[in-house]
């Protein structure tokens, strides 16, 4: 057939037997799940069942692009997805260039299977793909290995995925680290490491057709619009386009949305200044592809002082927001940190909340320096901080149990210090904010994916009165944007998971939908269609995320998560933000749980997709798999938070 | 009998990003004259910052519509600033964004 926007083509390496092969896409699995995020889950729903362990050969690894990718709407967005050592989805997103070259050469997906004796690397130049030995890249860091292969290959312009020191060394949610510094997919970078797969390397020579030039043209400028710094209605627009995600540090402070101290205070003063990191460490915009907002990734160096010659790529919220959870006041720190994971593949949620978790087990007595090789563990010590990244990374005594993830850690060390273990399904917690946001707790809570706020971002419309009357929400607005308040968060916490997992598959990048286009998905409709050909309606198309989101939580209730799974850190549900005399979530989130359930048509007391809603979504392979499984009559209680 | 002097209170301000460039500082305090609202605020700042007001306040426009003016106050939660007579007090902490 001919394919507009999807090359239409999945690409499958096999690591055990180094076979390598390419089939054409199911275009049922492209209309029904769009493509990147969507189409990931699709393939990995029917290749990878629950009796295959994390670990196991039969674990995948899979890249995703998507119809609009290699447009500029792309933006170089691709989806890296795995089963997660915890079982959960293993999924990100990341920006940068790959995606852009995989479609370029010619492909939707591509598919590792099991796992190779030795450490080896894939290169794919449009149709030449091949495996290479890769014993001089492991060990190296991420840039290293970077550097090696374009000089190997003698390609200036190709992209690559690695991983770093902590996926070789199985870390728990160790990353895949793309060309400048963009990552994703938590985990993702542990399966690689554990497959031996030390980097995928990609340049591509074709293009994207486009179905309808003229319309996708004319809503490609209609989406730039709303961009323009004069006419655009969202706050965020000017200042993200000025300084990017630094600019939150100052606002969570104020709204009482820092996790201080491992969240045990919501105001840390005098906080790290944006202005600063501007003035003194920022180089030069180093944007994705085709991307609008050039401040969003911006090359750091250090040019004097402390950790002198350091320099990266950085975007969006990130490092600096480990300044208050671990209680440090020094950029070059924070910026030597964000180098470490980049060049470590670390994921840097887990280590500042295992180690800001330490820190607090350490003030409370709960563990001393016997436990931690010797070392003054404490809040502010900066030095010590970066220390034991180092040791998570190489796995070095107490960086060992911390390499575990905090939960599994907590759980090795007993002694009441779970209380503290900021994690969501085991998995660290976000720098997101929960007491003084509801509509964030719930989106927190249900993921598929662990703690991850890209499946619900932006929570929120520029201006609930800006909001034109013809829009038709499932949700009103002004009820459910008040912040600490249960009411309506379950219709539109569906609504930000629906939208935003279209918004992921097509792709397109969440921190993008600004203005209107968070909202209204009536241009994004059009941005499909033109490209791609099909005609759709805006139902039809939202359903496309409906459908997205349920195939996702049939995949974890497969795995055994029920609804005790959907939850937040005791400290979130229990303890005040006393600085901003903020209650806690205590019984909302459960009420806002069952909203949620109601209105997705699951069920109330497991969080199980009903028949009925998996049927209306054409999920009838899934409603064969959990009769097959038993899976409605289970009576399994999940246990995995 | 002279009417009593209006009593100064002092806010707290804070500048983030953009609106940081303009002003060439991060912080300082401001003395209002009671009773003050964030108009009066703005005022203070158009004089020492030409051209700051339209920014939050265009002439024609949606008041806050593409910034913010987040307050705390008293050790309370946090709140946007979505009415310039919004009455201002002693203390507070504004951030302009």
């Amino acid at each position: 057939m001919s394919w507009h926007g999807w090359a239409g083509r999945v690409l499958r390496v096999d690591l055990a037997t180094g076979r390598i092969s390419t089939e054409e896409l199911s275009y049922q699995k492209a209309r029904d799940f769009i493509g990147c995020r969507g189409l990931n889950v699709a393939y990995l729903y029917d290749e990878v069942g629950p009796e295959v362990g994390p670990f196991d050969q039969g674990n995948k690894l899979i890249f995703g692009a998507g119809p609009l990718e290699g447009t500029p709407i792309g933006m170089g967005r691709v989806s890296v997805l795995t089963k997660h050592p915890n079982r959960f989805l293993g999924e990100g997103g990341a920006g940068g260039h790959w995606s852009a070259e995989l479609k370029f050469a010619g492909y939707d997906l591509l598919i590792v299977e099991n796992k190779a004796e030795r450490p080896v690397w894939l290169l794919i130049v449009d149709d030449k793909v091949e495996l290479r030995e890769a014993s001089h890249l492991w060990g190296r860091d991420t840039k290293e290995k970077h550097a090696i292969i374009r000089e190997e290959t003698g390609i200036a312009g190709i992209h690559v995925a690695s991983v770093g020191m902590a996926g070789e060394n199985l870390v728990a949610n160790a990353k895949v680290q793309f060309t400048l510094d963009h990552s994703g997919g938590k985990g993702c970078g542990t399966i690689m490491g554990d497959k031996k797969l030390a980097a995928v390397a990609v340049k591509g020579s074709g293009m994207v057709t486009v179905a309808h030039g003229d319309r996708f043209l004319a809503a490609y400028r209609n989406f730039h619009k709303t961009f323009d710094l004069n006419t655009t209605r969202d706050a965020f627009v000017p200042s993200w386009s000025f300084n990017s995600a630094n600019m939150l540090l100052e606002l969570f402070n104020e709204n009482g949305w820092v996790h201080a101290h491992n969240a045990q205070m919501g105001l840390f003063e005098p906080m790290l200044n944006d202005v600063e990191y501007m003035d003194k460490y920022v180089v030069r915009p180093e944007s994705s592809f085709c991307c609008p907002l050039p401040a969003c990734g911006r090359r750091f160096e250090i040019k004097e002082g402390l950790f002198a010659g350091t320099a990266g790529d950085e975007r969006e919220v990130g490092f600096a927001q480990a300044a208050p959870i671990v209680g440090i006041q020094s950029y070059p720190h924070v910026i030597k940190f964000r180098d470490m994971c980049n060049r470590a593949g670390l994921d840097e949620d887990q280590a500042m909340y295992s180690i800001a978790w330490a820190m607090e087990c350490y003030e409370r007595g709960i563990i001393n320096r016997s436990d931690t090789d010797g070392m003054e563990l404490r809040f502010g010590d900066a030095d010590a901080f970066l220390t034991m990244v180092d040791k998570i990374i190489r796995r070095e005594g107490f960086g060992d149990i911390l390499a575990l993830g905090v939960a599994e850690a907590a759980k090795r060390i007993g002694k009441g210090s779970e209380r503290f273990a900021l994690s969501i399904k085991g998995k660290e917690l976000e720098r997101m904010p929960q007491r003084n946001g509801y509509q964030m707790a719930l989106g927190l809570a249900v993921s598929e994916g662990g703690p991850d706020h890209t499946r619900w971002y932006p929570p929120y419309p520029p201006n609930p009165k800006t909001i034109p009357a013809d829009m038709d929400l499932p949700f009103d607005p002004f009820k459910a944007f008040k912040t600490r308040s249960p009411d309506d968060k379950g219709r539109l916490v569906r609504w930000l998971y629906d939208s935003r997992a279209i918004v992921e598959s097509l792709p397109s990048c969440v921190y993008m939908i600004r203005a209107m286009l968070g909202i209204d998905f009536r241009p994004w409709l059009e941005l499909f269609n033109s490209c791609t050909g099909e005609d759709g309606d805006l139902d039809d198309f939202i359903q496309k995320g409906t459908r997205i989101v349920n195939l996702e939580r049939a995949y974890i209730v497969r795995e055994g998560f029920r609804r005790a799974d959907d939850t937040i850190p005791r400290r979130m549900l229990e303890e005040p933000v006393k600085e901003h005399n903020i209650p806690p979530i205590g019984d909302n989130l459960e009420i806002m749980k069952d909203d949620y359930y109601q209105v997705r048509g699951w069920d109330k007391e497991t969080a199980i997709p009903k028949e009925e809603t998996l049927r209306g979504l054409g999920l009838i392979n899934v409603v064969e798999d959990f009769k097959r499984r038993g899976i409605w009559e289970s009576t399994e209680e999940g246990g995995h938070a | 009998m002279h009417s009593p002097q209006p009593a100064p209170i002092h806010v707290f301000v804070k500048y983030v990003g953009r609106i940081a460039v303009m002003t060439g500082r991060v912080r300082e305090s401001i003395p209002l004259d009671e009773p003050a609202n964030a108009d009066h605020l703005l005022d203070v700042m158009e004089q020492r910052y030409p051209g700051f007001r339209p920014v939050f306040d265009p002439p024609g426009g949606v008041f806050n519509l593409t910034t913010a003016i987040i307050c705390r106050r008293g050790g309370q939660p946090s709140f946007s600033i979505v009415d310039p007579q919004e009455p201002l007090k002693d203390g507070d902490v504004l951030t302009f964004w």
